[in-house]
């Protein structure tokens, strides 16, 4: 005995340490899992002290009756029990609370179960002062009532000491309940009156009840009827969250829009604390808020009567054109989307049959459903939004919807219903939304249905304007490809079906009356190095487009194969100056000057080695497009040369064109270098550019 | 025995006391062990959610973003200044302009003369929404649209801004906003990417944009923006090569996935069943994406609606158009970009140029995912980068003007998902400059689009690098009041 006291104080100063560092730092703890269990035995442990503490009261009560040795060795071991067990039954209790547990009653209990544990280890420590030791544990047996009368509370509920004779039920609240009462003094209980209650009353101010709320606080009255703008509850709500006046303090639970909304209303409204929700009369703001958002959502929080589905069923259920997902991991109910049209099989629907009961929403839009995937549809029972948006569905499918009570929202957008659809559409009258847009449905009918289902939105969406009228866009090349040989075709095409394209191919303006686009044009160049298609779109109810005109080059003699000795300079060009100069297709100097479609020189000149030893072709003409910007002031080649050589060695120059110095730089785009006719196996073209100048090179025609 | 209490007391010397003191702070240590972030202000992230399903109920299941690259005036647009056009030509008072740093562009400038908008403003829709005269179409919806007038940004250049708007961080290397949501609610057609994007250029003065943004960064590469291109192919490389047929190319991709099954027992690289995911994806894509692509089946109408342009490749309209589709199609998140919204001169020419490109298709949008009973469940959000300057930059005349990056103050619009509709949010001062009433920083953005789609911006995260990343970093808050 004698030896263990001391190691029974130390124990008792490092509980008490660990103690008051859980009570300072408590909302900064989290209790892991595995610590939890030791929380929850507290309500095991805390029995000891409670026992102890009343054992110990008796005890000193009969003292006169014991032998005083005795007693002191009965009584001190006694105590160091008993402080031993509270004080572990309060940190236990402390780990508990964490958990999360929140109210008043636990606030209460709490700080009474830490003060008498501090009391106890108080009278540990004052034991030789018996003055003080008999004040703190009577004091603390008074706790110990207290205490364990509210911890019952938290348990079994804090009426349940008296429920048997008061019978106070808790009254249930409706439409007549004050909306005072219903909702405005919850919000502030919850809110505000942790600190604004008769004991604490901050600011002078009591929130806790009507009378109190009148007289108001320091700063004056609490609101004003009629007047939100002027009310200080609501003004001291609305400055920012930084402001030193905001209510609730920074750090406090912060009231949410809603709620300043109702409370806003409720003052606009009057104030009166006796009004109900029955007594409003439906026009009203206040009544409608409340409708809206308080008594809608509380209907809202969608409990379902169906269980949760296996996860793995789920996991199962997922195939690369079918999603199937749980609305939220605290939801049961299940979210499907079907894909692909071309893909689509009718077991991707009917596999539901597993789920039938969680499916609540359901996407098939663009499937090609037919008659009997509505019959299935028609068994999800708790299905509430369905979109067939584009499907096949006929009016007579519809009827199989007749079974699905809870369906809110469908969306039946661009599928041919008609007429006979709204005696089965009707019959839904869980419908809140319903989508029309683009199906046969005429004015009259929508008008019918908005008859029919007076619960429920239309929407026959956007409805175009038969006067306005807009411009078709230009008609487009099919294929990139602008240089041809005679006799090659081309197509042009349009996005929008039923257009009627009308072209020329003299360089006139088209119009009405020109040729009709039916199917591809042949090309014939007579001769010419180009040849222009002009083409205009047409359509009932447009304007016509603006012209699209399309240039095709002559293509030439292609050679076998095409070097380039130097890349050039790289930037957007990336340095395949062989395969640019030969892809058939021209392009725009003005919008592709600086583009990967324009190999450029500066430096180093632009040696082109074209390989026509197998064709040995005869010719008489080399055409550098090298297109040339507006307003370009200097020429950018100094010289372009062209030479032939039967084995790559031996060059022989055939003509050497100077351009330093030429009239229009501008207009160089086309530079045409003539000579003799020639049948030599290679061709080499230098294009040497002008000093301080890069040469932007496009297409290389041999003619 | 009092005896024995009392030697107790008498024996507590040094050795005692430090002794004492230990056992102390033994105590003291053993409850610091149940503090999770001793030393951090934050409380710890708790356990990863589990991926693939929101975190709790939200209608939203997919996003369209419109990015209007450049930064559009929220002066010409959303945010009527009438005090500006009486006060033409005045100084901007220092007081107001306060700390506020400027780009290198008006640094050096002497005055910064305010300037109010050219184009008239008018009232629309049931909660008298201000709209400017350069944006009739979207004037017409304002019933439908929520239009936050208080955003405000941390960076005043295009690029760091950009990317801010894209990843929540100035600096690159983040994963973009599609890919979080790729990543945080996996595909809803498994025959598309999640996370779509599509580029458009006006005629104003243009920035670029770069594949960063729309990067997956730390994330698998499965989660990265897929950019569908104007040309005739809309996603490279997507179509079998001349001479390999659907079923070639099936036994090949089963080989090829049987190897790199192979490489990924070896090494468990989670790059590769990424990899094998891709492949698997772009071979059912084959087929999914000519139905998508596919605009000559749209009703005339619905061209009208977006306005003829969409027929073109590359224009704003026909991306809407595309947008739309893919979205009803079940691609989680379709981003789009116009470019030319950087007005630093010639700004009323050019404005009027931009929002002609994007005010009618913007419009026909939302109209059409509302017809078809989607717009409940797709967020539509129209936003530049940041705002301008309520100061001309360059020369002011009576006639045109410029307006320098601003990014204090800027107006975007949201509408469905879950958005309030119908109203405008937070207020600026009376000469645009800052933001008077409910403000909204980038991260509260992020955070109020990750709520409508039903995930917790805290809760979403990364583990890379030791820590745990997220979109809003360790900032931002839910915007309750816009939510419906």
């Amino acid at each position: 005995m004698k030896k263990s006291v001391p190691y029974f104080l130390n124990t008792l100063f490092f509980l008490h340490i660990f103690l008051a560092f859980l009570v300072v730092f408590e909302s900064y703890l989290e209790i892991p899992f595995w610590l939890q269990p030791l929380g929850r035995m507290h309500p095991l442990l805390l029995h000891f002290p409670v026992a102890f503490i009343a054992l110990m009261v008796l005890l000193n009560l009969f003292r006169k009756q014991i032998d005083p040795a005795s007693f002191e060795k009965i009584n001190y071991f006694l105590l160091l029990l008993t402080s031993f067990t509270t004080v572990l039954a309060t940190i236990m209790g402390l780990l508990l609370s964490l958990e999360g547990y929140e109210s008043e009653l636990m606030t209460l209990h709490k700080w009474i179960g830490i003060g008498i544990s501090f009391a106890v280890y108080a009278m540990v420590l004052t034991y030789l002062h018996k003055k003080v030791y008999q004040i703190l544990l009577y004091t603390s047996f008074v706790g110990v009532v207290f205490g364990g009368h509210f911890g019952a509370g938290l348990t079994h509920g804090s009426h349940f000491l008296m429920e048997p004779i008061t019978g106070a039920a808790v009254k249930k609240i409706d439409e007549n309940t004050p909306i005072y009462t219903a909702y405005v003094a919850p919000i502030l209980k919850a809110k505000c009156t942790s600190c604004h209650n008769p004991q604490k009353s901050k600011g002078e101010l009591d929130l806790t009840n009507v009378e109190a709320i009148t007289r108001g606080g320091e700063n004056g009255e609490v609101w004003l009827a009629h007047n939100p703008e002027e009310s200080l509850l609501l003004q001291r709500i609305a400055l920012p969250l930084e402001d030193e006046e905001h209510m609730p303090p920074d750090g406090k639970t912060q009231l949410t829009g809603r709620e300043i909304e109702l409370i806003e209303s409720w003052i606009d409204h009057g104030a009166d604390t006796e009004i109900s929700y029955a007594q409003l009369n439906s026009e009203d703001g206040l009544k409608q808020l409340l409708t809206e958002k308080w008594l809608k959502g509380d209907r809202g929080k969608e409990v379902y009567a169906f269980d949760f589905v296996d996860t793995k069923l789920i996991g199962d259920l997922n195939s690369p054109y079918r999603t199937v997902v749980q609305k939220s991991p605290t939801s049961p109910a299940i979210e499907v989307a079907i894909y692909g049209r071309s893909s689509y099989q009718a077991e991707f629907l009917t596999d539901l049959a597993k789920i039938k009961e969680q499916v609540i929403y359901l996407n098939l839009a663009n499937l090609p459903l037919d008659d009997n995937s509505l019959k299935f549809v028609g068994e999800l029972k708790n299905l509430e939004h369905l979109v067939l948006n584009f499907t096949e569905v006929t009016n007579e499918a519809l009827a199989a919807l007749v079974a699905n009570t809870k369906l809110q929202s469908l969306s039946l957008a661009g599928t041919s219903i008609d007429r006979a659809a709204i005696k089965y559409l009707k019959e839904i009258k869980s419908l809140k939304e319903l989508f029309v847009w683009n199906t046969q449905l005429t004015d009259a009918d929508i008008s019918q249905l908005v008859k029919e289902l007076p619960g429920a939105t239309i929407n026959e969406g956007y409805i175009p304007d038969p006067e306005e009228k807009m411009n078709l866009t230009p008609p487009t090349l099919i294929g990139e490809r602008n240089t041809i040989n005679s006799g090659d075709r081309i197509s042009l095409g349009h996005k929008m079906n039923g257009v009627s394209i009308r072209y020329t191919l003299d360089e006139t303006e088209p119009n009405e009356k020109s040729e009709l686009y039916e199917s591809e044009i042949t090309m014939d160049l007579q001769g010419e190095r180009s040849k222009t298609v002009k083409a205009i779109a047409y359509k009932d109810n447009w304007l016509p487009s603006k012209v699209s005109t399309f240039v095709f080059y002559d293509k030439g003699l292609v050679p076998d194969g095409l070097e380039v000795v130097h890349p050039g300079i790289l930037s957007a060009y990336t340095g395949e100056a062989a395969r640019i100069l030969n892809d058939d297709t021209k392009y725009d100097a003005n919008t592709y000057y600086y583009s990967k479609f324009y190999a450029s020189f500066n430096s180093k000149p632009l040696i082109a080695i074209a390989d026509f030893s197998a064709s040995n072709p005869k010719i008489k003409e080399v055409v550098l497009s090298c297109g040339s910007r507006k307003g370009a002031k200097k020429s950018s080649v100094m010289y372009v040369e062209v030479w032939s050589s039967n084995n790559k060695e031996n060059w022989t120059l055939l003509k050497k064109l100077n351009l330093t110095n030429v009239a229009n730089p501008d207009k160089l785009s086309e530079i045409s270098i003539k000579f003799p006719e020639s049948t030599a196996k290679y061709y080499k073209v230098v294009g040497q550019p002008n000093t301080k100048s890069t040469l932007r090179v496009n297409q290389l025609f041999f003619y | 025995m009092e005896k024995e209490i009392f030697e107790h007391h008498l024996n507590t010397n040094r050795r005692h006391f430090l002794g004492k003191m230990a056992l102390g702070f033994g105590g003291v240590a053993l409850g610091s062990l149940l503090m999770p972030d001793l030393l951090s202000s934050k409380q710890a992230v708790e356990e990863q959610l589990p991926l693939g399903l929101k975190h709790f109920a939200a209608k939203a299941k997919r996003i369209i973003l419109l990015v209007q690259n450049g930064a559009p005036s929220q002066l010409e647009s959303f945010d009527y200044k009438p005090k500006l056009n009486d006060m033409f030509g005045q100084d901007l008072p220092p007081s107001v302009r306060g700390d506020q740093k400027l780009t290198g562009m008006t640094a050096g400038q002497k005055t910064f003369p305010l300037v109010g908008s050219k184009f008239g403003f008018k009232q629309y829709g049931k909660a008298g929404t201000w709209v400017s005269d350069l944006f009739p179409n979207i004037a017409k919806i304002t019933d439908d649209i929520c239009v936050i007038k208080s955003m405000h940004t941390d960076a005043i250049n295009h690029d760091p801004a950009l990317t801010f708007m894209q990843t929540g961080a100035q600096v690159g290397n983040r994963p973009s906003i599609g890919s979080w949501f790729s990543y945080g609610l996996g595909s809803e057609n498994k025959n598309l990417p999640a996370y779509c994007v599509l580029l458009s250029k006006g005629k104003g003065n243009g920035q670029g944009v770069y594949s960063k943004l729309w990067s997956n960064g730390f994330l698998d590469s499965s989660h990265q923006g897929v950019q569908l291109s104007a040309s005739e192919d809309p996603i490279l490389y997507l179509n079998n090569p001349d001479g390999m047929d659907r079923k070639t190319r099936r036994t090949m991709l089963d080989h090829l996935a049987s190897m790199n099954q192979l490489g990924y027992d070896e090494f468990g690289d989670p790059e590769i069943p990424a990899k094998i995911k891709q492949y698997e994806m772009a071979y059912r894509m084959q087929t999914a994406v000519p139905e998508i692509t596919d605009v000559s089946k749209e009703p005339d109408h619905i061209k009208k609606m977006y306005g003829p342009d969409c027929m073109v490749p590359g224009t704003y309209a026909a991306n809407c158009l595309l947008a739309r589709k893919l979205s009803e199609s079940g691609v989680r998140f379709v981003q789009l970009y116009h470019q030319g919204w950087d007005q630093h001169s010639n700004l009323v020419g050019e404005m009027k140029g931009q929002a002609k490109d994007v005010d009618m298709a913007s419009a026909a949008l939302i109209t059409d995912l509302k017809q078809r009973g989607l717009l409940d469940e797709t967020l539509v959000i129209w936003s530049g980068e940041f705002g301008r300057t309520n100061y001309c930059q360059g020369k002011l005349t009576k006639d045109n003007y410029g307006r320098d990056h601003h990014p204090r103050c800027f107006s975007i619009f949201m509408a469905g998902g879950g958005v309030k509709s119908g109203i405008s949010y937070g207020k600026t001062d009376e000469l645009g400059y800052n933001i008077t009433e409910n403000p909204v920083h980038i991260h509260d953005l992020h955070a109020t689009i990750m709520h409508l789609m039903g995930l917790d911006h805290e809760k979403l995260t990364y583990k890379h690098l030791g820590r745990r990343f997220r979109l809003t970093d360790v900032h931002g808050h839910v915007v309750n009041d816009i939510l419906a």
